[in-house]
């Protein structure tokens, strides 16, 4: 800085003036939105909302691929099922493994389900917990027969993981529930 | 500074300088300024005025820069400084050209940026410059020398316009940035963020779709009041054509519709507006049916922010 000054003409030079009074110009305004940068990429509130979207989309994803299995593809199915989920919901998963995938085979269906809208009710970045609702469109389709649509609602627990935010609890609201979430 | 005084030699060469007087001053003052600290360079430029006005200033010029290299440990300037430790030599013609040269090499590092922002500015100076002094054929280099002079007088200049620039295009790259960061959706949903409004607008709207949706065929003015205050929109002109159906059949049937929401989130929400998902369980009693049905209800509502209170303007089962 001592340098840049000294390179400067004289002070009664107006070339001096201008060209010091834009450097002093343009330094505020660096230090203005540098600040104003910083502070917007270590704002906490917006981390968590970063955070809320890209537990919300893992979180949909997750619940729409344990509503998905196809009699035909049962083992990478499960696999799936089994790399969205964590916790107990892995372990019952893993558990029933065996039994379910005969029941599938013998039903022959295919289920896919589509997510209609979610929303977190629930999101501890501390904990790393959430809680999920989600609308869903699930259609079943036997090999012989027609599809079955029903909408359906569930309430899904996100726990994170090393792998990311993973299922943990997955069950329907039913009716009649008194509201109470996996996660309670 | 050279690399100006190489550029505008174009033009002010044509008028070259002969008036040694306003020669001497001028490269003297830029020698003065040049060497600023140097009071020695200064002197030497004075001691030599009388015989070599003109090659005098340029070497105070160069001895500044020389010092000024030396500071610097700038490359490009090797030259330079090289031609400035021998004071023989300075008045050369061919010197002025090396140092010149010298020092486009040097800067052409600083170039694009430089180039632009001075441009402009410098070479309506280097026109004055030529015009005000005479036309001197036997000394080609004196009118570059004059217009050196002017040059490193801008070049002082330059360093700070550049660190300005860049100062100025940093400063707006971490502008945008900033405004992307905070003008996502992603930060514009306060869902979740806002706590207190969150859990407000989840309060209000819950308590408004169960009373609205619940109704005894014994008092359907209850719920129609309720409907005129939380609904607008869209949402209060469906809820009308709606409830005039329900009137008719309430009274016939004996019907009660009891609605309770079992979970509520808030999809998005900003200042004005907000969408919620709502859970909703529908038990319907009938005079032939007096234990009821309870069905299962998945709502999109979304609601306005107006006059402190949060307003249904529309419904969407899912």
């Amino acid at each position: 800085m001592a340098r840049i000054i000294a390179r400067l003409p004289r002070p009664d030079d107006p070339v001096r003036t201008t060209a010091l009074t834009l450097l002093v110009i343009a330094a505020l305004c660096a230090a203005w939105f540098g600040w104003s940068w910083y502070s917007a990429a270590h704002d906490e509130e917006l981390a968590y909302s970063r955070t809320r979207e890209e537990v919300l989309r893992t979180g949909e994803q997750a619940v729409q691929n344990l509503n998905t299995l196809d009699y035909r593809n049962i083992d990478a199915g499960l696999k799936v099922w089994l790399d969205s989920s964590t916790g107990d919901l892995n372990k019952q998963i893993s558990g029933s493994r065996t039994s379910f995938a005969d029941k599938v085979r013998q039903a022959r269906t295919v289920t896919s389900a589509r997510v209609l809208e979610s929303a977190l009710t629930e999101l501890d970045t501390r904990s790393g917990k959430a809680v999920i609702m989600v609308a869903l469109q699930i259609t079943v389709t036997p090999q012989e027969g027609k599809a079955v649509t029903k909408q359906s609602r569930m309430l899904g627990e996100l726990t994170r993981t090393r792998a990311g935010w993973k299922l943990s609890a997955l069950e329907p609201a039913s009716v009649g529930d008194t509201g109470g979430a996996p996660a309670q | 500074m050279e690399n100006r005084n190489v550029s505008t030699d174009d033009g002010p060469a044509g008028t070259a300088v002969s008036d040694p007087r306003a020669e001497t001053s001028d490269a003297a003052e830029t020698a003065e300024r040049a060497a600023d600290a140097e009071k020695d360079a200064e002197k030497t430029v004075s001691a030599e005025r009388p015989q070599e006005t003109g090659r005098a200033g340029e070497t105070g010029e160069t001895a500044a820069e020389a010092e000024e290299n030396a500071e610097s440990g700038g490359s490009g300037r090797s030259a330079e400084s090289t031609g400035a430790g021998e004071p023989a030599e300075t008045g050369r013609a061919a010197k002025t050209d090396e140092s010149a040269e010298g020092a486009k090499g040097g800067r052409a590092a600083d170039a694009a940026a430089d180039a632009e922002e001075s441009g402009g500015s410098e070479d309506p100076e280097g026109g004055e410059d030529g015009s005000a002094e005479e036309k001197d054929p036997a000394e080609d280099s004196a009118g570059g020398k004059a217009a050196g002079g002017k040059r490193s007088r801008l070049a002082w200049v330059r360093n700070p316009l550049v660190i300005a620039l860049v100062l100025v295009v940093a400063g707006t790259a971490l502008m945008v940035r900033a405004a992307q960061l905070r003008g996502s959706d992603a930060a514009q949903n306060r869902a979740l963020t806002d706590v207190e409004r969150t859990e407000r607008v989840i309060g209000d709207i819950s308590n408004d779709i169960a009373r609205i949706f619940s109704y005894t065929y014994a008092d359907t003015a209850t719920t129609e009041q309720a409907a005129r205050e939380v609904l607008a929109g869209r949402a209060a002109d469906q809820y009308r054509t709606l409830y005039a159906q329900v009137k008719q059949q309430a009274g016939k049937q004996r019907l009660t519709l009891t609605s309770r929401v079992v979970r509520a989130g808030v999809i998005s929400m900003t200042d004005r507006e907000a969408r919620l998902l709502i859970f909703l369980d529908q038990t319907v009693r009938r005079r032939d049916k007096p234990a009821g049905t309870t069905a299962a209800a998945q709502l999109v509502v979304t609601a306005r922010f107006a006059d402190e209170q949060w307003r249904i303007v529309d419904i969407r089962a899912r």
